[in-house]
């Protein structure tokens, strides 16, 4: 059962079946297959209930948020200040992606979107500067990861949702290893070029005035920051509430520096629309696979496969992390997310794992789906940001940052702290 | 959408009117997500400063999402903006890409048919009843949910206009007609496009 | 219980309630997986979960069960208020201050919930309770009349109104934001389970916990009525027995964690947990209870009887105003 459901589920994704429609599809397939009741029509309830969840609406939000502030000219000039700063470090403007991806994650609840403004205002320096592409692309997909880990994040909301975690606790778990996983990430880089310094490019020069005259371009996003994080923690809004919040200080903020048109919002609002109906087809066709999964039986036969194993907590840490790797290979982030976490979360937190430090966990391993082929969002979204060239540059310049992000996996287990320290001193 | 064949005059005419509805759609769609965030944001102003909040924001909002969704699909769709994962696509040739195609296409409007199908049934259901929100604002459900079910047909719609086109195309081996319509998003077109939003945003006027 | 020897052999599937709460897990899940295969000799088998682990929210759960989606689900009957307000019937607001009061008009009013389920194809099969829902605050507060200009955290429309009847203003939020939400003063009091609350340590940012149950979330337990037909009369009516002892022993549980919840929020010392919490506990007066009643019979029921139909009203009067001594008017 479990593995006729894998080998239909890998069919339907390899002849490129659209995600969310596989998912369904799946389901519809499941159902008279393993099942004498009539359990697709749950379908119109089940799709109901997730497109109007509250919490999700956050998700449009924070897309719309991500659209407005690229279109209002600001991701640029924070790009501009960030390589003023960091690319005099060995790797040159690779740190820029990685601290502007970073920045951006702070303003940003989608780890696409990041990619996707960082990316647009960096691709172009690949062939002025004379950068090894492949590298540099991956630090574009690698740091667009960072928008999850780094508050906020839609991923962390859906965790919190899927669980019951409180997300302001999570938000506030995900700061230091999204900081940590900034540093790591340039560690990379730093290493990978002074192995080998043609791939490094060409540095930007920058005097201490200019960057110090720089820095007014680090003040928006951090606004907005403050605006969308700080409300929470504030006690005036709940996550959703701060991302609308978000929205309205990037309309105000794009509305200042003139770029706050009629055509440029008609953009942002097709832009947002487009990104947003294609997650929830997947977080649609993700929610009725799980119906009919827990209906049918398939994951309680999935949870007995994994707890009969009967293994202590690291190695069922270790299983986690495998298992997440290799499913991260195949599977869209959110539908893997929505698919897993109902079943993998209680058998952990049941070993006694913080359900806070293994939210920041999970999110660090979808962050590394997200950049493993052959399905990885931000290798797309990079690739779709480019002129010309093959998928394949991206996939291989990911792979040392696939590394770190391990890493940070394996640091987190010897150091809870990381993550579960601030959520205790702020309680 | 430019399609190589013109002799299907008629068809290529109703797709172009679906493109410019589902168009239409997707403004309306997002000019609701715009008025929720709106909404929440003065109802926390509201709440936080004043004795008396707006409320509601979060049902409202709820509301316009779901509807906001189903809009928006027949347009994403129009424009292949589905996430498809291409790891073997790539490696096969032309024409079986384009069967590819047709088949993600049908597998796409199987799953529809089902959910529209059974959506209505959800909006129906609540239209039977009576049914309102458990919430002081007691929102008749089948308001929103019909709305939201219009949205999932106006898709299944579309879907039909796209496989029938697709079909035709198909069978007459117009292969570069069937990539237009639901083939992966190439790099070019994306780019192509990315390019021109570029120039817009330098310009200023985007 | 006795064991029922020559059941034909049946393999159940049922949807449970919430999976985390002691209903579901001391009381639910074994007597499916354990108590009915052991009584029936193996023959009558049964896998459950809850339907929170199904990715159902609740409220769709009895019209899936009356389109035979899941043969036999439980969920709390107030859910359904968006499908009917008759569903609110037993749980309104104030409507039952005590456990005893609670489960007496709980079976008054059980005959009018069979004959209109019966119409949606749904077999009721027995009902029980969660532990008594009550007032999580953090802020001072003595008595019902200090909800006045709070905001309080509501999660349906009835314990909206009543809230806003006393002069609250009610707030709705998710149950995982409710910790923060009252810490960081968006909301100055919540209403859940004494025991729920305690499990989601509430107790770390609320100061007192008012002990008068607002309402109970009472739990239907129900099966597709073609599949419960389809059953052998033999098994049905060993199940419809059985589910009366689980369905009783649920209600006896939910007295007793009412009470524990009471004690572990508070860090009495009958409290059993290895963590107490340090909240005042604020006990009832007398006229705590008037005002309890009066905002019921005048505000609460009243309201609840405009959006429901006549025969429920009358059936409401009939039953529950009968034992109670309030009449509804349509
Ligand atoms: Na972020
Ligand atoms: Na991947």
């Amino acid at each position: 059962m479990v593995a006729t459901s894998l080998v239909l589920l890998l069919v339907l994704l390899g002849i490129s079946i659209p995600v969310g429609a596989a998912l369904g599809v799946l389901g519809l397939i499941l159902d008279p297959l393993y099942s004498m009741l009539p359990l697709t029509r749950a379908i119109g309830e089940v799709s109901w209930s997730t497109s109007n969840e509250f919490l999700l609406v956050a998700i449009p939000l924070f897309v719309m948020l991500g659209e407005i502030l690229l279109r209002s000219g600001l991701a640029e000039k924070m790009y501009n200040a960030m390589s003023l700063w960091l690319s005099w470090l060995p790797g040159g403007l690779m740190h820029a992606n990685i601290g502007a991806s970073a920045l951006f994650a702070a303003t940003s609840g989608s780890s696409v979107a990041t990619a996707a403004t960082v990316g647009t205002v960096a691709i172009p320096q690949i062939q002025k500067k004379g950068y090894n592409e492949s590298l540099f692309l991956g630090s574009l997909a690698a740091g667009g990861t960072l928008g999850i880990l780094i508050p906020p994040s839609i991923n962390l909301i859906i965790y919190g949702v899927l669980t019951n975690t409180s997300v302001p606790k999570l938000y506030l778990a995900g700061i230091i290893p999204g900081i940590g996983m900034a540093a790591l990430f340039m560690l990379a880089i730093a290493i990978a070029c002074i192995a080998k310094p043609k791939w490094g490019g060409e540095k930007v020069s920058a005097t201490w005035g200019q960057r110090m005259a720089s820095l007014v371009h680090l003040v928006p996003p951090l606004g907005i920051f403050m605006l969308v994080v700080g409300s929470i923690y504030a006690g005036i809004a709940t996550p959703t509430e701060a991302a609308a919040l978000g929205v309205v200080g990037a309309l105000i903020l794009a509305a200042s520096v003139g770029r706050l048109t009629l055509p440029m919002l008609r953009d942002v609002l097709e832009g947002t629309m487009k990104a947003t109906a294609m997650i929830m087809l997947i977080v649609i066709g993700a929610a009725f696979l799980n119906f009919i999964m827990a209906a049918t039986g398939l994951t309680t036969a999935l949870t007995q496969t994994i707890t009969g194993l009967d293994v202590s907590p690291t190695t069922m840490l270790i299983i986690l992390v495998v298992f997440y790797l290799v499913l991260g290979c195949f599977m869209e982030t959110l539908s893997m997310m929505i698919t897993t976490i109902p079943i993998v979360a209680p058998i952990m937190i049941a070993l006694g794992y913080d359900p806070v430090w293994l939210g920041i966990v999970i999110i660090i391993l979808v962050e590394v789906a997200l950049i493993t082929p052959p399905v990885g969002l931000n290798l797309f979204v990079v690739q779709s940001l480019r002129t010309s060239g093959s998928m394949n540059a991206v996939m291989i310049g990911s792979l040392p940052f696939v590394i770190m992000l391990i890493a940070m996996v394996a640091i987190l287990a010897v150091v809870p702290d990381l993550a579960l320290w601030l959520p205790r001193v702020f309680s | 959408m430019k399609l190589s064949s013109e002799r299907y005059v008629l068809l290529n005419r109703l797709l172009r009117a679906a493109t410019s509805l589902s168009r239409l759609a997707i403004w309306v769609a997002g000019g609701l997500t715009l008025a929720s965030a709106l909404y929440i944001t003065a109802d926390v102003i509201t709440r936080k400063f004043f004795s008396i909040a707006l409320g509601g924001s979060d049902e409202l909002s709820g509301y316009a999402f779901a509807i906001s969704i189903s809009w928006a699909l027949a347009f994403a769709t129009l424009q292949r903006a589905n996430i498809r994962i291409d790891a073997l696509y790539q490696l096969l040739p032309a024409r079986v890409c384009a069967l590819l195609d047709w088949i993600a296409l049908v597998g796409l409007a199987v799953f529809a048919i089902y959910l529209t199908w059974y959506a209505s049934d959800v909006a129906a259901l609540s239209w039977e009843r009576n049914a309102t929100a458990n919430t002081v604002m007691a929102t008749p459900l089948w308001i929103p949910q019909f709305l939201w079910a219009i949205g999932l047909i106006w898709l299944c719609v579309v879907l039909a206009l796209m496989l029938i086109r697709s079909s035709i195309a198909l069978v007459t081996g117009d292969i570069d007609t069937v990539r237009a319509i639901c083939g992966i998003r190439s790099t070019q077109e994306e780019a192509a496009e990315e390019a021109e939003a570029g120039v817009r945003m330098v310009r200023g006027d985007a | 219980q006795d064991k029922v020897a020559g059941l034909p052999k049946t393999q159940l599937q049922v949807v449970g309630g919430l999976s985390n709460l002691t209903a579901y897990q001391n009381h639910e899940q074994p007597f499916w997986t354990k108590t009915i295969p052991e009584l029936s000799g193996g023959q009558v088998t049964a896998t459950i979960k809850g339907f929170n682990d199904m990715g159902l929210k609740g409220p769709e759960i009895l019209r899936l069960v009356g389109q035979g989606v899941i043969p036999i689900g439980t969920a709390t009957i107030a859910y359904f208020a968006s499908d009917n307000p008759i569903n609110e019937a037993i749980d309104l607001a104030g409507l039952a201050p005590d456990v005893k009061t609670a489960k007496e008009i709980t079976e008054a009013f059980q005959p009018v919930y069979e004959k209109f389920y019966g119409k949606n194809n749904v077999k009721v099969l027995g009902f029980s309770t969660y532990p008594a829902q009550v007032l999580f605050c953090n802020a001072q507060i003595s008595g019902l009349s200090d909800i006045k200009g709070k905001k309080v955290r509501t999660s349906s429309r009835t314990t909206a109104e009543f809230v806003q009847a006393l002069g609250g203003s009610s707030v709705t939020i998710p149950f995982g934001e409710v910790v923060p939400a009252l810490q960081n003063g968006v909301v100055d009091c919540a209403i859940t389970g004494s025991m729920s609350g305690y499990s989601a340590k509430w107790y770390e940012v609320s100061t007192h916990l008012y002990a008068l149950p607002i309402n109970w979330n009472q739990q239907i337990h129900a099966a597709n009525q073609g599949y419960w037909d389809k059953l052998d009369p033999k098994v049905q009516d060993f199940l419809q027995k059985n589910i009366k002892v689980m369905t009783n022993a649920i209600w006896e549980a939910a007295a007793r964690e009412t009470q524990e919840g009471y004690d572990c929020n508070t860090g009495a010392d009958a409290c059993k947990q290895p963590v107490k919490g340090k909240m005042k506990l604020v006990a009832p007066t007398d006229a705590d209870r008037a005002l309890l009643k009066k905002i019921t019979a005048e505000t609460v029921v009243p309201k609840w009887a405009a959006r429901c139909s006549a025969e429920c009203v009358a059936d409401f009067n009939d039953t529950i105003g009968k034992a109670l001594g309030i009449t509804a008017k349509k």
